[in-house]
């Protein structure tokens, strides 16, 4: 097992370097270095930035100076806004997007893996035909397509719901639906097929000939099997909710980093596109690190692998 | 129960030849005449084929029927929704837009002209306007808004008719929507589907060498793949549009889409050629000394069509969601240009005031999803080697 | 004395999208206590789906159609949920083919056994691990201690195949039904499973249904065999019987297949031309016609009805009826006199 954890930690690291020095060499790949491209600067202070920033070094120099940077957690000045520094982006927004992001993937869970049960429990009748109807539809449309429609209809129309912020509990409602309906539709067809497959398997007809009840054959031994591929994508589907909240956040107006993403995408700021990137990355492979650790504690089949 | 007599003919022994023993039990079909025969026989695979077959010719043809063109602006006919309320007056009507600017429409809905205006009363809320030489007036001081004919009365019935110059209506700088809809369904499906083609030979190349070369060049292969899609692609697609010049509009993103997605076709195609390669006519072709080329072309990739076709169809609605996902941060194609995600762009600033303009774009993203899922969930099904000799 | 298990006119079918297809065409047959009985048959016999009839462990699409299934004369097919399950695994054990799949992977098998106990009988934790460990000695499981946490992929066939037993017999049934429990297993593993079958029977007196393909192995361990095609009990005999005087012609063709170590060379063996039956499709008259050389019109008609050759014999063969001619017909000689 210890071969397993040290194999994915190397990959782990693997990954994130390549992602850093990717980012690094595509913001040296723009046209015209950074402070440089939009307004014309008084010679010495292009000077003093250059020195500042290392600029007149070598690339490989200042790729080092870069992850030194990082290191330390700082991911340099922005490009549009002198004052700021990307840091500063992640921080304001950052609270917002996983207040978001959290409320997200529980409701997916909670919604997808109950919902993928009694499809498969119920396989042919009307619990199932209703559940994947629902999930197809959810799978099929896109996040911001069901977004608008969903804002148009309770928010404008029926004046249900509110379309914008995050204030009150109630606010959270259409952006989690619109943020989490992928997730929660796949999941949930996942949960169903990954338990159909398990109910066929052979160690279920032991469970039963030993005599027990439905309910125990069900949980004790069909569950924990089937919910193995459905934990397997938890990965994949934080990643999915991230991307997903750069249009999420857009549509709702709110303040997280995804908004600040897109905005800098707007307006050409390199370094903090580049810094989000960076940052976003860092988080995904760490989560899909956890997930994998936390996969092994379940199947004990990986401790020999 | 009584047996029959022994000289009946009923005792007379029968012969049994190895014809009548092995007889096939099944009906016969060619490989693609089973695939086809299962797959039509889903129904939502022939309703996905049929909704395809239609977008597709809506987007060939469609330009061709259209009396507008996508890019041309007509700032009198800004944001004029496709179902009118009327104001009639004598045979004539008015319909007064969501600025209140009154527009004079022929009876079955022809747009024909904006009224000059004569004068503004801030005071009282009501503007006047020239009709044919005659004064109407709208009275704004109310909710809704309403028209005062020329005699001054207010006209307080409404007709609902089709808006018959503009069938989707018009966006905010007064463009034809059906027409950009159908542009927009040009370059939604040709990104997709150059796209998905791209993807398709990357990714069928890599992961078919990856896969008969084997050994450690396919660890290595395998474990850049790995790497490279622990990051989301579409953080790829976002960095990469980035850096390419802006106003290049569709290739950029045929060229950032084409770039990354092949991960999954790679994949999906390794694990297919890694167990075919262990098959018996595989070992026959290298015997007779086929060059490795040939086995992978002639041999692997045609046993491995199945799977193969199945991620391609899948991978268009991926590139439609993709385009419209970056459309929709700001990284799609152009103005003027039209694809179905910067229309919903476009669409969500009036969301509150001009709904339609949303509903056509969404609708036509959302059949095109739902055409090709059904197909690919089709395909899947019906080439699913399991379910074969029913 | 009554028999612990009687099947009669058993009916099962499975209901597909293409319609039913008759899987069990009416079955009839008698354990006694104690008593080996095998069932031998090829793919699409009948064979496993009797099996799984009796606890009604068959698929979703699976069903009992008609017949009775008496467990000291209570029906089974009537008898209500909880009652079921009340007999699985207590009067009525199962042991399935593949041990790797039979048992569940994320479970330690000590658990696994421990389970069995728990459902059936109140012991307290430390009784019910005691239990578990004598069942390991009792199967010959080595190191019982020790492989009590272990997981199934640690184990080879073989023990694995224990562990099932260890499982079935933890609460003594009567009856252990036994679906091809050896077809999964090298041949010396095979013969221990076999032996291991046999001691344990003869110990707790348990009647076994022992299902196989495999003629060789059926004779091992049971003293009485029922020849299964296409859902129908072709032939009943005691071993001895079946092996000196078959009395049906796919009997012999089995037999004659049967590739032997001493076998004389210059026989040639001889498979049975054809393959098995399309369930869905089944043939008009006997099933077994279109494969069956001694075939006669009649064959093609009329499903032939049983026979009796003995008291403990009986055949499902046309040529075995009083009309039947005697040319060409290896079976005349056993005929029973008119009457």
């Amino acid at each position: 097992m210890a071969k397993y954890v040290v194999k994915r930690l190397g990959m782990t690291f693997l990954t994130l370097l390549l992602i850093v020095v990717l980012v690094f060499f595509l913001m040296h790949a723009i046209p015209g270095g950074p402070f440089t491209a939009q307004r014309e600067l008084p010679p010495e202070v292009e000077a003093a930035l250059i020195a500042k920033y290392n600029l007149d070094e070598s690339l490989g120099r200042q790729l080092l100076h870069y992850i030194q940077g990082l290191l330390k957690g700082d991911l340099g000045p922005s490009f549009k806004y002198p004052g700021m520094r990307v840091n500063d982006f992640i921080v304001q927004g950052f609270p917002v997007s996983a207040r978001l992001g959290f409320v997200t993937i529980l409701f997916v869970l909670a919604a997808s893996i109950p919902l993928g049960i009694v499809a498969a429990l119920k396989n042919g009748k009307w619990q199932d035909v209703f559940t994947m109807v629902l999930a197809t539809v959810g799978v099929t449309i896109p996040s911001f397509v069901i977004a608008t429609v969903l804002m148009y209809f309770l928010s404008h129309k029926l004046g249900w719901l509110p379309a914008f912020g995050l204030d009150s509990p109630v606010s959270y409602i259409l952006p989690v639906l619109a943020l989490g309906g992928y997730s929660m539709s796949f999941m949930a067809r996942l949960m169903r097929s990954s338990l159909l497959e398990v109910m066929g398997q052979d160690y279920i007809k032991t469970a039963r000939a030993k005599g027990l009840t439905e309910y125990k054959v069900v949980t004790r031994h069909a569950l924990r099997n089937a919910l193995i591929p459905v934990i397997t994508i938890l990965g994949p589907t934080i990643a999915a909710l991230l991307t997903g909240s750069f249009v999420i956040e857009k549509i709702f107006a709110l303040p997280g980093m995804g908004k600040h993403f897109v905005t800098s995408i707007t307006n050409r700021d390199y370094t903090t596109i580049l810094g989000i990137s960076v940052f976003y990355s860092t988080f995904l492979v760490v989560m899909v690190f956890a997930v994998d650790m936390f996969y092994v504690l379940i199947d004990p089949r990986i401790k020999y692998e | 129960m009584s047996h029959p007599a022994v000289t009946s003919p009923l005792w007379d022994e029968i012969d049994i030849t190895d014809e009548k023993s092995e007889t096939l039990a099944a009906v016969h079909r060619t490989f693609a005449g089973d695939v086809w025969f299962r797959f039509r026989h889903k129904p939502a695979s022939v309703v996905g084929l049929v909704l395809i077959a239609f977008i597709l010719l809506f987007a060939i043809f469609g330009p061709f029927l259209s009396n507008h063109s996508y890019a041309k602006q007509e700032l009198a006919f800004v944001n004029i929704p496709p179902r009118l309320d009327l104001f009639m007056i004598g045979d004539d009507a008015i319909y007064v837009s969501r600025n209140l600017k009154p527009i004079h429409v022929a009876s079955d809905g022809t747009l024909l002209s904006a009224l000059p205006r004569i004068e503004e009363n801030l005071a009282k809320k009501v503007t006047s306007y020239d009709f044919n030489g005659q004064t109407v007036a709208v009275d704004y001081s109310v909710r809704p808004a309403r028209l005062i004919d020329p005699s001054g009365t207010p006209v307080t019935e409404t007709v609902t008719v089709h808006n018959k110059t503009y069938l989707l209506g018009t966006d905010k700088l007064g463009r034809d929507l059906l027409t950009r809809l159908m542009i927009g369904a040009r370059i939604s499906l040709l990104v997709a589907f150059v796209a998905a083609f791209t993807n398709l030979v990357i990714g069928v190349l890599y992961g078919g060498i990856s896969a008969y070369i084997g050994g450690n060049t396919d660890t290595v292969m395998m474990r850049i793949v790995d790497v490279v899609a622990t990051v989301p692609l579409t953080l790829y697609v976002i960095l990469i549009m980035v850096v390419l010049p802006r106003d290049s509009g569709i290739t950029s993103i045929i060229i950032a889409l084409g770039s990354v997605y092949w991960v999954n076709m790679a994949r999906v195609v390794r694990g297919e050629v890694l167990s075919l390669k262990q098959q018996d006519y595989v070992h026959g072709a290298k015997i007779m000394g086929t060059s490795t080329w040939r086995i992978l072309t002639w041999h692997l990739i045609p046993n491995a069509m199945g799977p193969i076709i199945v991620t391609v169809t899948m991978l268009i609605p991926s590139a439609i969601f993709i385009e419209a996902f970056m459309s929709f941060i700001g990284l799609g194609v152009a103005p003027p240009m039209a694809s179905w995600g910067t229309m919903c762009n476009d669409a969500l600033e009036a969301l509150r005031t001009n709904p339609y303009q949303l509903f056509a774009p969404s609708v036509a993203i959302s059949l095109t999803m739902f055409g090709f899922n059904f197909i690919g969930d089709g395909l899947r099904d019906a080439l699913d080697p399991k379910l074969r000799g029913r | 004395m009554a028999p612990l298990l009687q099947i009669k006119n058993l009916h099962t079918s499975f209901f597909t999208h293409d319609g039913e297809v008759q899987a069990v065409k009416g079955v009839d047959l008698e354990i006694a206590e104690g008593e080996t009985l095998g069932i031998v048959g090829e793919s699409g016999s009948g064979k496993s789906v009797t099996s799984l009839s009796i606890l009604n462990l068959l698929p979703p699409s699976g069903k009992v159609v008609a017949g009775e299934i008496l467990l000291n004369g209570k029906d089974l097919v009537q008898a209500g949920r909880s009652e079921l399950q009340s007999i699985r695994g207590n009067a009525i054990s199962m042991i399935f083919q593949d041990p790797m799949s039979s048992l569940n992977p994320l479970i330690p098998v000590g658990k696994q056994v421990e389970e069995m106990i728990i459902t059936h009988r109140k012991r307290t934790r430390s009784q019910v691990k005691n239990d578990v460990m004598k069942l390991f000695d009792m199967v010959q499981i080595p190191d019982p201690a020790g492989r009590y946490r272990s997981y199934p992929h640690e184990f080879s066939g073989g023990m694995r195949q224990r562990v099932m037993i260890a499982i079935a017999l933890a609460c003594s049934p009567s009856l252990l039904i036994a679906d091809e429990p050896t077809t999964a297993l090298d041949v010396t593993i095979q013969d221990q499973i076999l032996v291991l079958l046999h001691s344990l029977q003869r110990e707790m007196n348990m009647s076994i249904l022992f299902i196989s393909h495999d003629l060789g192995v059926i004779a091992e361990i049971c003293s009485r065999v029922m020849v299964m095609y296409s859902g129908m009990v072709m032939e009943t005999a005691r071993i001895d019987d079946l092996f000196r005087t078959p009395a049906h012609p796919y009997t012999m063709g089995l037999l004659q297949s049967i590739p032997g170590i001493m076998q004389d060379r210059s026989v040639p063996l001889l498979p049975i031309p054809g393959s098995p039956p399309d369930a869905s499709n089944p043939p008009q008259g006997c099933p077994f016609h279109p494969r069956c050389r001694y075939a006669r019109a009649i064959c093609a008609r009329e499903v032939p009805p049983l026979q009796q050759i003995s008291e403990s014999h009986t055949s499902r063969c046309w040529l075995l009826a009083d009309q039947a001619p005697v040319e060409n017909n290896p079976f005349a000689p056993l005929r029973r006199p008119n009457g």
